[in-house]
């Protein structure tokens, strides 16, 4: 451990600082918490001040199996958690597209998962946060203060979260019965994404973009009884060289359209595969090249048309995105005054990173401003003052909480 | 966020690099130039683009040292861009001429270097940026001064690239244009004129690519190598 760097490798960072979290906040410089670098975007990097790498923070603390709790020190990854629950049949409500997140990470964006229809955002599953400010004061804050709203989707801005209790479900077992359908067209894509929802806890779109009419595939997934081992198929991509172009995308949306497309209807997998595929590839934002690649992802009003608006928006730039997600956001509000979620449809696009897919993610901005949507901070990086302050307007009350010392470049970039 | 300082923000290599690099990342920006209201509306304009700060100083590159202590103190350098030059009307016997050639074209970039050079040992990275020329990599008789003192500034950098190894996240890149068609060349007929947008752009790229050399648009590489091999009992008869 010792790159700072954002899992998209833009903005380019070098010589950043950063130290081990020891018990107690540095004042020389501004600070912040460093999880397992996962953001996309400049939401983790802080290259004026230093870093608090959190992996010191690294123990599971308490399991209250008869309530449904787990308390875990904010260094703890989403994996460890995972394995060390679904050992015992149990399993967090809410898990992001990958499992190499640190549990303050997760609160600090308010991630989300293939289950926000009827969970929520993690922010809606924690019940207490223990939070160390920069003046050496410990809270420990529950839902109803206000400090935990503002801590929750806080950025890591708020102070540096020591530990958290967190609700905690029971499952069958490891497998997930998945059911995948094939879509044509964005009507029936957005029609079969909110059936799909009504009926299973976990569904999630991916759409394909290359082609003259959009179609996708559609995974929704329940935990089923049967076990399963677990996977441990690696694939290693250690160097930074560009293979992401407009040819292999296209090969490779093709082919992931066909291996689905074989499998529709229902089959079992393990919920490893089934909630962090890329994760069986180390490294693959490295296959970006040096330029390294931009997540955009956005939330809207529940209307096809604004999906249409992004898709022909993307074909007037000449772009085709290497991976599209469109997932169905459930009306469950979320905790912090800075989250992402709200009612309507959300849709990530990765793009690799040049000044062509620069100024098509501005304009793709100013729209998603324009139709009252909202833009998801720990993936952004070309976001402004403007557009910012017009998508979140819970922005004064969150200034209040914030901590003079926690500083990142997100926030100097909108705010300051 | 990055804070740039551009020597030379108005040359119009400069220009075009600037307006990029604002549009690439949201920075702040330290500009330095000599005609300062046309600064203020390069600095407009970027602010427009998507720089989040620009600071526009005057500086005139045969009074460095004054410069330097105006800046005052910047608490981190991410990006230094030197883009400013002068191209003589004279190519030989001109006293005056030699002067302000070696001293903008060579020892003004040097001097604002080293000034710089403890701030990017503190720092532990950033990105040096200096615009030399093909010319300095062999003289040719109608752009004698000017082809020494770039290759002066080249043989600078390439020891100081030496010596500052061990700073893997420094680095230090060398821009050798071809002909540009820039306020500095006008008039002149080079061979395969290239725009200045077209130079920034392939800048940036060596600068994301970590680059130490770059020579643009590209086949100026070969067409240069080619050059450095003849040998000099055959180019001193040569004419061009």
């Amino acid at each position: 451990m010792a790159v700072i760097e954002s899992w998209g490798h833009y903005p380019p960072v070098f010589g950043s600082k950063w130290q081990y979290f020891k018990g107690s906040i540095p004042k020389e410089h501004s600070v912040l918490p460093f999880g397992l670098g996962r953001s996309y975007g400049d939401v983790c990097l802080n290259t004026r001040g230093t870093h608090l790498v959190t992996s010191t923070l690294d123990s599971i603390l308490n399991l209250d199996v008869e309530n449904g709790f787990l308390t875990v020190q904010a260094g703890v990854s989403i994996k460890r958690i995972l394995s060390f629950l679904s050992r015992r049949n149990l399993f967090l409500p809410v898990v992001p597209g990958t499992q190499y997140v640190t549990v303050g990470g997760a609160i600090a964006n308010d991630i989300h998962g293939k289950s926000h229809h009827r969970e929520g955002s993690f922010g809606n599953n924690v019940s207490e946060i223990t939070l160390l400010r920069s003046n050496g004061e410990i809270h420990n804050l529950t839902n109803k203060d206000g400090l935990f709203r503002a801590t929750v989707g806080g950025l890591g801005l708020t102070g540096l979260i020591l530990s958290a209790k967190l609700r905690v479900i029971k499952i069958p077992g490891k497998t997930i019965q998945q059911k995948i359908t094939n879509v044509y067209g964005l009507n029936e894509i957005t029609q079969g994404l909110i059936e799909e929802s009504a009926a299973w806890p976990y569904t999630v779109a991916w759409l394909d973009f290359s082609r003259d009419t959009i179609r996708g595939i559609l995974i929704s997934g329940a935990f089923s009884d049967r076990n399963s081992r677990d996977p441990n198929i690696k694939i290693k991509f250690p160097f930074q060289i560009k293979i992401v172009n407009k040819w292999t995308i296209n090969a490779l949306n093709l082919f992931y359209y066909w291996v689905k497309r074989m499998r529709t209807g229902n089959s079992f997998i393990h919920y490893q595969n089934f909630f962090f595929p890329l994760d069986s590839i180390q490294g693959w934002n490295n296959a970006y090249g040096k330029w390294g690649l931009m997540q955009w992802q956005a939330v809207f009003p529940k209307e096809p048309k604004i999906i249409e608006c992004v898709y022909k928006l993307i074909r007037e730039f000449n772009e085709v995105p290497s991976l599209v997600v469109l997932k169905d956001f459930g009306d469950i509000t979320p905790n912090g005054l800075l989250s992402f979620p709200k009612k309507g449809f959300t849709l990530a696009i990765d793009f690799a990173v040049n000044l062509n897919t620069i100024r098509l993610v501005d304009r793709l901005n100013e729209f998603i401003a324009d139709v009252g949507g909202r833009i998801y901070l720990a993936k952004d990086s070309r976001l402004k003052t403007k557009t910012f302050s017009k998508m979140f307007n819970m922005l004064d009350e969150f200034i209040k909480y914030k901590d003079p010392y926690f500083e990142s470049d997100l926030w100097r970039r909108l705010v300051n | 966020m990055k804070n740039i300082v551009c020597f030379g923000a108005n040359s119009d290599i400069g220009k075009a690099l600037l307006k990029i690099l604002a549009e690439f990342e949201a920075s702040n920006f330290f500009l330095l130039s000599r005609e300062i209201t046309q600064l203020n509306s390069l600095a407009s304009e970027l602010k427009l683009i998507g720089a989040k700060n620009v600071e526009v100083y005057e500086f005139d590159a045969l009074k460095t040292d004054e410069a330097l202590k105006n800046l005052g103190k910047i608490d981190r350098v991410d990006y230094l861009l030197i883009c400013h030059g002068y191209l003589p009307k004279y190519k030989f016997f001109s006293e005056e001429e030699l002067e302000l050639v070696f001293r903008i074209n060579c020892l003004s970039v040097i001097k604002i270097i080293e000034y710089f050079i403890p701030i990017f040992k503190n720092q532990k990275g950033g990105k040096i940026v200096v615009i030399t020329s093909v010319a300095g990599d062999r003289g040719r008789k109608k752009l004698g001064y000017y082809s020494a003192a770039k290759a002066g500034v080249d043989a600078y950098l390439s020891a100081l690239r030496q010596e500052m190894s061990d700073y893997r996240e420094l680095q230090i890149l060398t821009v050798k244009p071809g002909f540009v068609k820039t306020k500095m060349t006008e008039g002149l007929n080079g061979p395969f004129p290239a725009s200045p947008e077209d130079v920034a752009e392939d800048i940036l790229k060596a600068m994301i690519k970590n680059k130490n050399i770059l020579y643009t648009p590209w086949f100026w590489r070969f067409i240069m190598a080619f050059i450095k091999i003849i040998p000099e009992s055959v180019f001193k008869r040569l004419n061009f």
